[in-house]
């Protein structure tokens, strides 16, 4: 029975031109993705090819051309256009959070009210098939007709990207895709379920959609922007021009006098400097740490933010991949090269974890809510 | 006609789930960004007085030697309502040193949330929400016919239907930039008279903006068979509008605009530097040389005679070193203006492919009313190339009265420390930066034109495509 309301599904999916709209969408959006983030890749590589040998710049990471994260945040690897600062980049890890997630809520929220609209659903459930099977089959559908063709595009996406003459992807890299297209299958799958306990809630196909929208809005870009905001003000963390005034007014008005008046040496006085700058450094991390563990707790109520811890670490451009944030993270010192695979995938873990509750929660909600659906 | 036309629209937005959901998705939405983005600003703000009073502290050791100068730009009081470009981090570096941005590291993560974003996008959609089964509901459910078997001219239907949509609409708008302008009050941002134009003029660009998204929507409604489609298609254009033309546009003119990059500009301005640091650095070794030789012959008198020829040579007006950075300055402002003209120009070529949105024209505008946008970096560059000048001016009237009173002393009057000896700096120039708001408002018609545009554009596709259209 389930096998036959997934072909029913598929099929009409294929006649619907749903799935024609979705493989288009992702081919088109792949390739120009694929096309401008390996062109911006290639600038970054030249500027890293030019900058001097003395300067600390790291090489940029093959795999942000699929997931930007935190690579390339340097000034010197900055486009000079400021229009960059306005909008973000379409990579691979911007189409699956926004727009994919979109098609997932989009593709759900009328797979029940739709069939009830049109009376087929009592017509259905007049038959002897289980409900669960019902909703079991419409899930699987829709997960056919949405990872389908977002599997075969990201696959022309890397292999295109990986032709390149100025990537080489590794075998750990291929790894490491693999595991973030795993990660996308199951963020794609929140949203589908998401859709899908919507539909289960309303009776009209445009209620559904417009609640999906606005719970789309709220998952997707409320919360993760949202929390940065909102652990400033419960953590308020120093600022770097606190932390110079504090510096240089210790210097001035406690160390500086005192070697003035030949109360100290001079080695102590340089001491005393390295000693104020080691704890104005603690101070800093400490409060830089407090406030990013309590960002990602709240942004991790969005399987959005989940999502993109995940793949950001996963390429090795998350937040604890970078130099500049590594002292929040004092006991890895390893350089990024050194990363292994098991290091990133047991970073990942937490989120991976989140997504996948989000996934159950959402299709029990959506399955309890059918068991009990008004389907006249 | 229309009139009643648009009365039972607004009424059936009105009684509809649709308009309080939004109303409230609005209202919540726009008092909570502004709430936090206030605590953001009064963070900046506090940040932007430390930075002037180390500044302050720092400038009491300019000396001949070393004359640091900081230009930093004030935050603007609107962006607790739009975040426009983040690039004052470009000169907070400069300042305070260091290799990659330290702070909140999940601005590289997240797009940001602003009251731009509130309005272009989420009005956006709901205009598309509340426009797209404008026409097709009508059809499928059969009162389309109905409607158009009375004497009603197809105008007044398409018109009426806008005025009662978009009424509603505009009503869920006013209610949402209120509850922001009393967040922001409630915490103590006050709003000045230029504050209160600028706001008159983004509350005018997001009626027109929300106007163009609910034409569009109207538009496909007009074409499209069922309501399902219509959405689908309206939301497909939302998407490309919204997420991807603005997104994709300076990436599209980095490729066709070849862009200098900031390295490239560093090494070419090292070679100018090195080259002239070079010249005097090979005039100085004679000097040395000559020191070198009197030291032998133990003559103080023309040890000291050289050191004072030496101080006037990087003093005086006509002096080899002054010449010399004047040369300099010419050729590192020439490789400057070059590269800030192929900015532009990739700025432009980006601003031009990214007009295809009506939200990016949005964007442009709102950022450019309230001081946060590409139009006030401009400005803050040019104000700031003007601050250079003047400073070097006051500088080199310094270096010029310390020649006078080098010329007047005997060498061997002349102190070991004269040029490390702190500068008076009451008249030393100082940095302001305030960008009138006739300028801001006189920038952003252009945008508001272009948004103004599209209504039209649409409006009229709407209205050839409902007068062709078959009513069955």
């Amino acid at each position: 029975m389930l096998r036959t309301i997934v072909k029913k599904e598929v099929l009409h999916s294929i006649f619907e031109n749903r799935l024609t709209v979705v493989f288009s969408v992702c081919m088109v959006l792949f390739s120009a993705s694929a096309s401008v983030r390996l062109h911006d890749y290639r600038r970054r590589l030249d500027i890293y090819s030019i900058s001097s040998q003395e300067s600390s710049l790291e090489r940029p990471e093959g795999l942000s051309i699929l997931v930007r994260g935190l690579d390339g945040i340097e000034r010197e690897y900055q486009p000079p256009n400021p229009l960059f600062q306005v909008f973000v980049p379409v990579d691979y890890s911007y189409i699956v959070e926004v727009v994919l997630s979109l098609m997932a809520v989009l593709m759900a929220s009328g797979l029940i009210t739709g069939e009830k609209e049109r009376g087929t659903l009592r017509l259905m459930l007049s038959n002897p098939v289980p409900r669960h099977a019902v909703l079991l089959g419409k899930w699987l559908s829709s997960s056919v007709v949405l990872i389908v063709p977002f599997l075969v595009s990201s696959i022309v996406y890397v292999l295109y990207v990986g032709s390149a003459k100025a990537v080489a992807f590794s075998r750990e890299d291929y790894m490491r895709i693999l595991l973030i297209w795993l990660v996308s299958a199951l963020y794609m799958g929140c949203f589908l379920n998401l859709g899908l306990f919507i539909s289960t809630r309303t009776h009209r196909s445009s209620t559904a959609t417009v609640l999906g929208l606005i719970a789309w809005i709220v998952l997707v870009f409320l919360i993760p922007n949202l929390s940065p905001l909102v652990g400033k003000g419960l953590t308020h963390p120093i600022s770097d021009q606190t932390l110079e005034q504090r510096r240089i007014r210790a210097i001035q008005h406690e160390i500086r006098p005192k070697r003035i008046k030949k109360v100290i040496s001079v080695k102590e006085y340089y001491d005393r400097i390295n000693e104020l700058e080691r704890r104005l450094d603690e101070i800093y991390r400490n409060s830089q740490e407090r406030f990013v563990d309590v960002t990602k707790k709240i942004a991790r109520f969005s399987p959005a933010s989940s999502f993109m811890f995940a793949v950001t670490t996963l390429a090795k451009t998350g937040l604890e991949d970078k130099e500049a944030y590594k002292s929040l993270y004092p006991r890895e010192e390893k350089s990024r090269t050194q990363i292994s695979l098991s290091t990133s995938l047991n970073r990942a873990l937490l989120d991976i974890t989140v997504i996948a509750i989000f996934n159950l929660l959402f299709f029990l909600a959506a399955y309890s809510s059918f068991l009990r659906y008004d389907v006249r | 006609m229309i009139g009643i036309i648009a009365k039972r629209e607004f009424m059936r937005n009105l009684l509809n789930l649709r308009f309080p959901s939004s109303a409230l998705l609005c209202v919540i939405l726009t008092t909570t960004v502004v709430y936090l983005r206030s605590e953001g600003y009064e963070e900046e703000l506090r940040n932007y007085r430390t930075t002037i009073e180390l500044q302050e502290e720092r400038l009491k050791y300019t000396t001949l030697n070393w004359a640091p100068f900081a230009i930093y730009k004030p935050p603007s009081k609107l962006s607790v309502f739009f975040r426009g470009c983040p690039w004052k981090e470009e000169y907070d570096w400069i300042a305070l040193g260091g290799l990659t941005p330290r702070g909140d590291p999940f601005r590289f993560l997240f797009a940001g949330v602003d009251l731009g974003w509130v309005i272009g996008a989420v009005m956006g959609l709901l205009a598309i929400i509340f426009a797209h089964d404008a026409f097709t509901s009508e059809r499928e459910g059969g009162t389309l016919k109905l409607m158009l078997s009375n004497p009603i001219p197809r105008h007044s239907v398409i018109v009426g239907k806008w005025i009662g949509g978009y009424g509603s609409l505009a009503a869920v708008l006013v209610i949402s930039l209120l509850s922001g302008v009393i967040v922001a009050e409630l915490r103590s941002i006050r709003m000045e008279g230029a504050d209160w134009i600028a706001l008159g003029m983004v509350a005018l660009a997001s009626l027109l903006v929300i106007s163009a998204f609910f034409w569009l929507a109207v538009l496909v409604s007009v074409r499209a068979r069922t309501s399902f489609s219509s959405l689908l298609i309206s939301l497909g254009i939302w998407v490309a509008s919204v997420l991807l033309i603005p997104n994709l546009s300076p990436d599209l003119a980095g490729i066709l605009v070849k862009a200098p990059s900031i390295e490239v500009l560093k090494r070419r301005e090292g070679a100018i530097v090195k080259k002239y640091r070079g010249q005097w650095l090979k005039k100085l070794q004679e000097y040395k040389a000559e020191i070198r030789k009197y030291r032998e012959e133990r003559d103080i008198e023309g040890i000291n005679r050289v050191c004072k020829e030496l101080l006037l040579a990087s003093l005086k007006k006509d002096g080899p070193f002054r010449r010399g950075q004047l040369r300099m300055d010419e050729e590192l402002g020439k490789l400057r203006t070059d590269f800030n003209n192929r900015i532009r120009k990739g700025v432009r070529t980006s601003m031009a492919f990214s007009s295809l949105s009506p939200f990016a024209s949005f964007i442009y505008a709102v950022n450019t009313l309230s001081g946060t946008g590409i139009r006030s970096q401009l400005v803050f560059s040019e104000s700031a190339e003007e601050f250079v000048v003047k400073f070097r001016e006051w500088f080199l009237r310094q270096s010029d009265k310390a020649a006078e009173m080098v010329e007047r002393m005997a060498p061997s009057e002349i102190p070991d420390d004269f040029i490390e000896r702190p500068l008076d700096v009451a008249d030393m120039p100082r940095f302001s930066f305030r960008e009138d708001i006739g300028g801001r408002v006189a920038s952003s018609l252009v945008y508001i034109l272009v948004l103004a545009l599209y209504n039209v554009m649409f409006f009229m596709a709407a209205h050839l495509s409902f007068l062709r259209c078959p009513i069955a």
